[in-house]
């Protein structure tokens, strides 16, 4: 118990540290941020008790596993910042369930200094009947123990209607409850105005654990302006390293169905590629092809 | 063993060794007069007289109101075994004619013996114990007659002796040997079979002798009458033993018959049968399409309508539409009346509210609408059997001209079902429906699915589900699912339709978003399935 108690001191030094504010400071601040440090262990408890899960992206959505967070996508998408900070850029593309007038096409920069992460990017989906264009934004602040970001996108039809513009703004957070153990939730409409966004998002909290190649992942995602469409959703799913390559597995309900991904890293450039398949709709495949420019490896 | 004999004379309500009454018939089809008879039947072997003895009948509607209807002079006599009948001079076999002018139950007849014997037959529900003997007998319906059966019963009361039966003046009652086919008990299933095509004829028939019928002793013969004599269409063997009143129930399966109507007749033979006339019954039917045929029902109006039938003119030639009936599956059959004139392959509808349907539809020829009254009730949801409900149309004379079992799945509120060019049935293409007009003829589509329009507002709007499949019949199910993949609405149900084919669409609680509208197929008839999505756009603000 005393030795549970004395690595993450350290470590929360450091986190302190990092923003350059005094290590008592910082310890206060993260506590005061995230709540009591009993938080995560609660999060990752619910998260648990309901299952996997991740809410669905819809402008920015790379192909990468949900858990840990890494690139600039899923800090626009989610509002879940990297633990380490770098400046890249990530071109996405995504063919929703195979059909052809439903294509995302998004260009999302990332950039991190010290301990404070930004994003933005802009999008185009679906073809000029039923798509829109968005431009999001998301900044925030991580460390190797925590991390929180606010996010917003804005949206405007492709046929521009007089009511067609949205915005939306959401959190994200995320934070070590235990060596290897990480909890994080995500509320990526937590405002909404104007038009409403294509998909409705709802509250995530996910858990993952990790080793040195292995990570693991599992999150519950609350259903929201769909009365009568039944429970929540839930997700989970496996990656494994080995250098430059990642493979990841994943698995969802309503309806029961699972994605494989994989990733490779050559120098400063990676490439990805994940299916994710549907009983029902069939595919959805998304490809993306990034450059790191500086910054942490 | 004097108490014993007194007993048995006391429930008997025939005097001892006196001809007993074995048949009254009061109620004939229509008018009464001269068709009415009493049979006496002597059941004792030697001959008795009838001498004295006075038929008199009793109206039950107060006590004491008998009247003398004949009497039985020196030379009337009844010999063993025999029946002597006193009627009407319509009735065949009459020994004394006379109008007997008996009243409906509940009434009664009596013999009164110039001993003082006395034996009376009450029949209905009576007040004063006086006209009848135990309980009356039922009331029997026009055209049958209350027949002692077995012919020397006398079990002490009417209501035991007695039974509803054919009318058989002169004739026993209860033959010794008699198979009988059950009046009206012919089915053909279906009742209106495709042209060439193999139907089943179900039928029942009851074994009214005394004795029994072994099995294989009895034959059933189907035959249709032909112009110049019949053509037979089954013989078959009734393959089980028949105790004294025992029914059978019997099915046999008959050729395709030629499109067309058609008389099938049934005869039963059995060697020995003592009552011939009670052994053939005959059914009309119609093979293939009649002369007029239902194309478009609608059965859920929802602009205050009524519900209406098209049908078209099928025979070649003018056709007269007065006496025509449409009925449901269990209703009873709603008239056309007057005088209407349909030319070939002209359309014409038949109305449960003509004026209201010709409020909604103004560019209607009023001239080919027809109100049908009373008009059947058509349901709107299908039962444990898939179905709605069944809208049948008769000839004047009973023979079916067309029938239609439709299902109510899938069928979008206030629009009509339509029979398709190539017969089959589905929601019209039109919202409103298409009366007295043919259904529209459908565009090839692009794709196998469509979708129109492809955006919408929230919480209104109206679209249009197109499919091309490429299988002749399938059932389709459209949903509507979220960009995350769930499925967040049914569309429309599992439903039967044409390959080709198109249906309405209320946008109704979908909230503002993205959706993917998704058709999941199966061919009817194997394990072919395939699915096809379209994207559209709910317009609408952020809540």
């Amino acid at each position: 118990m005393i030795s549970a108690l004395r690595r993450p001191r350290v470590r929360r030094r450091h986190a302190a540290t990092v923003l350059g504010l005094p290590p008592t400071v910082g310890l206060g601040v993260w506590r005061l941020a995230l709540g009591v440090s009993a938080l995560p262990w609660i999060g990752a408890t619910v998260a648990l008790a309901f299952g996997p899960g991740v809410a669905a992206a819809q402008d920015f959505s790379n192909p990468a596993p949900p858990w840990p967070p890494s690139g600039p996508g899923i800090l626009a998408e989610g509002g879940l910042p990297g633990r380490k900070e770098a400046i890249a850029f990530e071109f996405c593309n995504t063919r929703w369930f195979g059909l052809p007038d439903l294509t995302t096409r998004a260009l999302v920069l990332g950039a991190g200094w010290r301990a404070f992460r930004v994003a933005g990017g802009l999008s185009e989906t679906g073809d000029p009947e039923i798509g829109w264009k968005g431009l999001g934004a998301a900044a925030g602040i991580a460390d190797r123990f925590a991390g929180a970001a606010v996010r917003g996108v804005f949206r405007r039809d492709a046929r521009a209607f007089g009511r067609s513009d949205g915005y939306e703004v959401g959190l994200g957070a995320w934070m070590e409850a235990a060596e290897a153990l990480e909890v994080w939730t995500s509320a990526p409409q937590l405002w909404t105005q104007g038009a409403s966004p294509p998909l409705r998002r709802g509250l995530e909290l996910g858990v993952g654990l990790r080793s040195a190649q292995v990570k693991g992942w599992a999150s519950h995602t609350s259903l929201v302006g769909l009365p009568g469409a039944g429970h929540s959703e839930h997700a989970g799913g496996l990656s494994f390293d080995s250098g430059p390559l990642a493979v990841w597995l994943t698995a969802r309900d309503h309806p029961l169905r699972g994605g494989i991904g994989v990733s490779a890293e050559a120098r400063r450039a990676r490439v990805a590629a994940e299916i994710d398949g549907h009983p029902v709709l069939g595919e959805t495949v998304r490809l993306s092809f990034g450059v790191r420019l500086g910054g942490a490896p | 063993m004097q108490a014993l004999l007194s007993g048995l004379i006391l429930v008997a309500c025939a005097p001892p060794l006196r001809p007993i009454i074995a048949e009254i018939f009061y109620d004939a089809v229509g008018d009464d007069t001269g068709h009415e008879f009493v049979e006496l039947f002597n059941p004792h072997p030697v001959a008795l007289p009838l001498a004295g003895v006075r038929l008199e009948a009793g109206d039950g509607s107060g006590p004491g109101r008998w009247s003398l209807r004949w009497t039985g002079t020196a030379g009337d006599s009844v010999g063993p075994n025999r029946r002597f009948v006193i009627g009407g001079a319509q009735v065949p076999m009459v020994d004394a004619s006379v109008t007997l002018d008996l009243q409906n139950g509940p009434d009664a007849v009596r013999l009164v013996w110039p001993d003082g014997g006395v034996e009376r037959v009450g029949y209905g529900v009576h007040e004063f114990p006086e006209y009848a003997c135990g309980s009356p007998a039922v009331d029997a319906p026009s055209g049958q007659s209350l027949a002692r059966i077995p012919d020397a019963a006398d079990q002490g009361s009417n209501a035991v002796d007695f039974r509803v039966a054919t009318p058989s003046p002169g004739r026993a009652n209860q033959p010794m040997r008699d198979l009988a086919l059950i009046g009206g008990s012919l089915q053909l299933d279906p009742e209106q079979p495709a042209a060439d095509a193999r139907a089943r004829l179900r039928g029942a028939l009851v074994n009214r002798g005394a004795t029994a019928v072994e099995a294989g002793a009895a034959t059933l013969r189907g035959s249709e009458a032909r112009a110049g004599g019949s053509l037979e269409l089954f013989l078959a063997a009734i393959d089980r033993s028949l105790a004294s009143g025992d029914t059978a129930a019997f099915d046999v399966e008959i050729g395709g018959l030629a499109a067309g109507r058609h008389t099938i007749t049934v005869r039963l033979e059995l060697a020995g049968d003592e009552s011939p006339d009670n052994d053939s019954d005959s059914l009309w039917v119609r093979a293939g399409p009649g002369p007029l045929g239902i194309t478009e029902i609608q059965f859920h109006p929802s602009s205050g309508e009524g519900e209406w039938v098209e049908v078209r003119n099928q025979l070649g030639v003018p056709l007269e539409v007065a006496g025509f009936s449409i009925a449901d599956r269990h209703g009873t059959p709603g008239l056309v009346p007057g005088a209407g004139r349909l030319e070939p392959e002209s359309l014409a509808v038949l109305a449960q509210d003509r004026a209201a349907l010709l409020l909604r539809y103004p560019g209607l020829d009023t001239l080919r609408v027809w109100a049908a009254s009373p008009w059947p009730s058509l349901n709107n949801t299908n039962d444990s059997s898939g179905a709605a409900d069944l809208v049948v149309l008769r000839e004047a004379d009973g023979t079916s001209s067309d029938q239609v079992e439709y299902s109510a799945a899938g069928v979008p509120p206030g629009v009509p079902l339509e029979r398709g060019g190539d017969g089959s049935w589905s929601a019209s293409t039109e919202p409103a429906g298409s009366p007295l007009r043919p259904p529209r003829p459908l565009l090839p589509l692009a794709g196998p699915f469509e979708v129109e329009p492809r955006r919408f507002t929230a919480g209104s709007g109206r679209g249009r589900l197109a499919w091309a499949l490429p299988w002749a019949r399938a059932r389709i199910a459209i949903d509507a699912y979220d960009l995350s993949g769930r499925r967040v609405a049914p569309i429309w149900p599992e439903t039967s339709v044409a390959g080709r084919g198109e249906t309405t669409w209320q946008l109704a609680e979908l909230p503002a978003g993205l959706y993917l509208i998704v058709m999941r197929a199966r061919v009817e008839s194997g394990t072919e399935t395939l699915a096809h999505g379209r994207a559209i756009r709910v317009e609408g603000s952020a809540p």
